[in-house]
């Protein structure tokens, strides 16, 4: 439903031209749930912003497509994305209480975004709003309705955030690390909530974060973005069991377990700089297979099996 | 080493001439041991008081109550000149590590700072241990003349480590030192510490609430709870088998980089209780998933319930099954 075709964002700086996403390719199917992993800088948000086409002036995309139940976004106006947003396509964004408007109760916000996409009287989106927060499990929603963000807790805001996401019933939600700044107990709570919504209402989303944990308990594929691009993508089991990328290897090394002690394992050297990408493969100053190929030319993808793709020298031979 | 007996926190809040101010108990009662060479974890979710018993413990804020014993000196009693010479012992590692450096200092002048305060160095002399200190944490020499800004977050924490490191302390304490940092990152920042720890037998306590930092760096971890630390013991031990529910809760809820392992998670219903008033029972009561009868008659004391490990919990030897 979602096809991201070679996809180049950049930034325009006094510094250069910072290539931010740089050729990323990636498909999302209904009901499905994709993470997106990677480290931070490694263009992740700014994929996703570009699909809502969050972006202004000197963030610009430059090149490729995005086919959104087989129509380009890239093509619609302006006030068609407004259209879009929020009703076809929602976010849930990093922190919660910066997203909120302060000023504002969660009851006004909420059916502020029912009413503008689906109009309705206010009895109509009140009993609506309040039916949201009940689905998203916050106790005693008909009082919860009535404050302000700063009046709830960390966790209770995402829950809030995820609500508005959802009130219009979006086919495909975009999730941009939801849970990194929530404790351990309420990110399993947040991550349940995600999970269950999303399979009984058989929405795609695409859920970004660079914990690894998190997209092995719920996601059913993956794509592992460096420098821009997405070098592997395939379902979680088979990436985590045969990941194929050096990279992909490296980052589940370095991945620390809390169910048996093992080693610290590290990527050597820091993530590439989207100003000065290395020239062939971007992870070649860092890669522990490197070979004189990786420093000329730019690997392609070699699907591997049941949709495995891997974009690495190692398998453009076979 | 450092003992720590009894520390209590009470901030207090509001209040005017015709109002109370309301108390806020941020850390009640802990005591603590940390001996040469270990490195002890503290655990618990936002707003238990880790911090706060952190900074206590450096008397970068006065506590209420209780007394910190390091090598047999009590750092509440003694004067501020006293205390001031003695900080070359005892350092701290902050959590942000580009706000925690001074942006308009050179990195020769933020780790020359400690160096000034403490030694008597020579310039000459004063050089060559920042160079020695650049070498320790993984960094370059002709690093010195740069800004804090011209670093990447990794290398901002390995200066702040340096920072810590160049007096020769006995005593570290790290809060969250690496939760503003990537995964791969991360790994590099922790072996760093580890390498330091045996080379200068540091001790650590070390502030986070991703456990699976303290299960690669720590030899002992405390699990604090609204203030109060609720269980104690080896990090073995606390790992393979926890004793109080909320650290059960806790470790369940981590989630695991494999797909295959399908871990059943204990829920804790609720949010974490008020700060602001004293909990005369157990502060888990109102999100225990096994408490009984015992638990509502008075706050239960932290005992030794195996070798070692110790637990604050009335019905310790009940394994949750859900």
């Amino acid at each position: 439903m979602l096809n991201i075709n070679n996809l180049h964002t950049h930034i325009r700086t006094n510094y250069g031209n910072v290539k931010a996403v740089n050729g990323a390719t990636f498909n999302l199917e209904q009901g499905e749930i994709l993470g997106l992993v990677g480290e931070s800088g490694c263009g992740k948000s700014l994929t996703a912003l570009s699909i809502l086409r969050l972006i202004q002036k000197p963030i610009n995309i430059v090149e490729g497509d995005i086919f959104f139940n087989g129509k380009n976004l890239l093509n619609k106006s302006i006030n068609e994305m407004r259209k879009l947003r929020g009703k076809e396509i929602s976010m849930i964004f990093q922190n919660p209480r910066e997203s909120l408007n302060p000023v504002f109760t969660v009851l006004d916000q909420l059916i502020n975004i029912y009413q503008t996409h689906l109009g309705g009287s206010k009895k109509e989106a009140y009993s609506k709003s309040l039916e949201m927060l009940n689905a998203v499990n916050i106790p005693d929603a008909s009082e919860r309705i009535l404050s302000y963000p700063h009046e709830l807790s960390g966790g209770m805001c995402q829950r809030v955030m995820i609500a508005m996401a959802l009130i219009c019933e979006p086919k495909l939600l975009i999730a941009d690390e939801p849970t990194t700044a929530l404790d351990v107990t309420v990110q399993a709570e947040v991550l349940d909530l995600i999970l269950s919504i999303v399979k009984s209402k058989t929405m795609s989303c695409l859920f970004i974060t660079h914990d690894l944990g998190v997209i092995a308990q719920i996601c059913d594929r993956v794509a592992v973005m460096y420098a821009g691009q997405v070098v592997e993508l395939g379902r979680v089991k088979d990436i985590f069991s045969n990941p194929s990328h050096p990279y992909t290897v490296g980052l589940l090394n370095s991945a620390l377990r809390a169910d048996q002690k093992s080693p610290i394992n590290v990527i050597p050297g820091e993530v590439a700089d989207p100003t000065n990408i290395p020239q062939g493969c971007s992870f070649n100053p860092r890669c522990n297979k490197v070979h004189d190929t990786c420093y000329k030319k730019i690997p392609k993808n070699v699907n591997l099996n049941n949709n495995h793709i891997v974009k690495c020298h190692l398998f453009n031979n076979n | 080493m450092i003992e720590i007996k009894n520390l209590s926190k009470t901030f207090e809040q509001g209040g005017n001439f015709f109002t109370n101010s309301k108390k806020i108990y941020a850390v009640s009662n802990v005591s603590l041991n940390i001996e040469p060479g270990n490195a002890v974890g503290l655990v618990g979710e936002s707003g238990c008081g880790k911090s706060t018993f952190a900074r206590c413990v450096l008397q970068l804020i006065k506590p209420t109550g209780g007394s910190v014993f390091f090598n047999g000196v009590d750092l509440t009693k003694i004067n501020g000149n006293s205390l001031k010479k003695l900080r070359a012992k005892f350092q701290m590692v902050f959590q942000d590590p580009g706000e925690s450096l001074n942006p308009r200092m050179k990195i020769s002048e933020i780790i020359g700072e400690p160096l000034n305060l403490h030694t008597n160095f020579s310039t000459l002399e004063k050089r060559y241990r920042m160079e020695e200190i650049m070498n320790e944490v993984g960094l370059k020499t002709h690093h010195l003349e740069r800004y804090p800004h011209q670093f990447s977050g990794g290398q901002q924490q390995r200066i702040g480590i340096g920072r810590a490191i160049a007096t020769k302390p006995d005593f570290i304490v790290l809060d969250e030192p690496t939760s503003a940092l990537d995964v791969s990152i991360r790994g590099q920042i922790l072996k760093l510490l580890q390498d330091l720890k045996y080379r200068f037998n540091l001790s650590y306590l070390l502030i986070t609430h991703d456990l699976n930092v303290v299960l690669n760096v720590c030899d002992y971890v405390a699990v604090m709870y609204l203030g109060k630390i609720v269980e104690f013991g080896t990090t073995e031990s606390i790992f393979s088998s926890p004793l109080h529910p909320y650290t059960q809760a806790l470790l369940s809820s981590i989630p695991i980089p494999d797909p295959m392992s399908k871990n059943k998670r204990i829920k804790l219903k609720g949010e974490i209780p008020s700060p602001t008033k004293i909990h005369k029972i157990c502060a888990l009561h109102g999100r225990c998933p096994v408490k009984n009868s015992n638990c509502d008659s008075e706050y239960p004391l932290i005992l030794e319930k195996k070798p070692g490990h110790f637990a604050a919990c009335w019905n310790t030897n009940r394994i949750i099954t859900n």
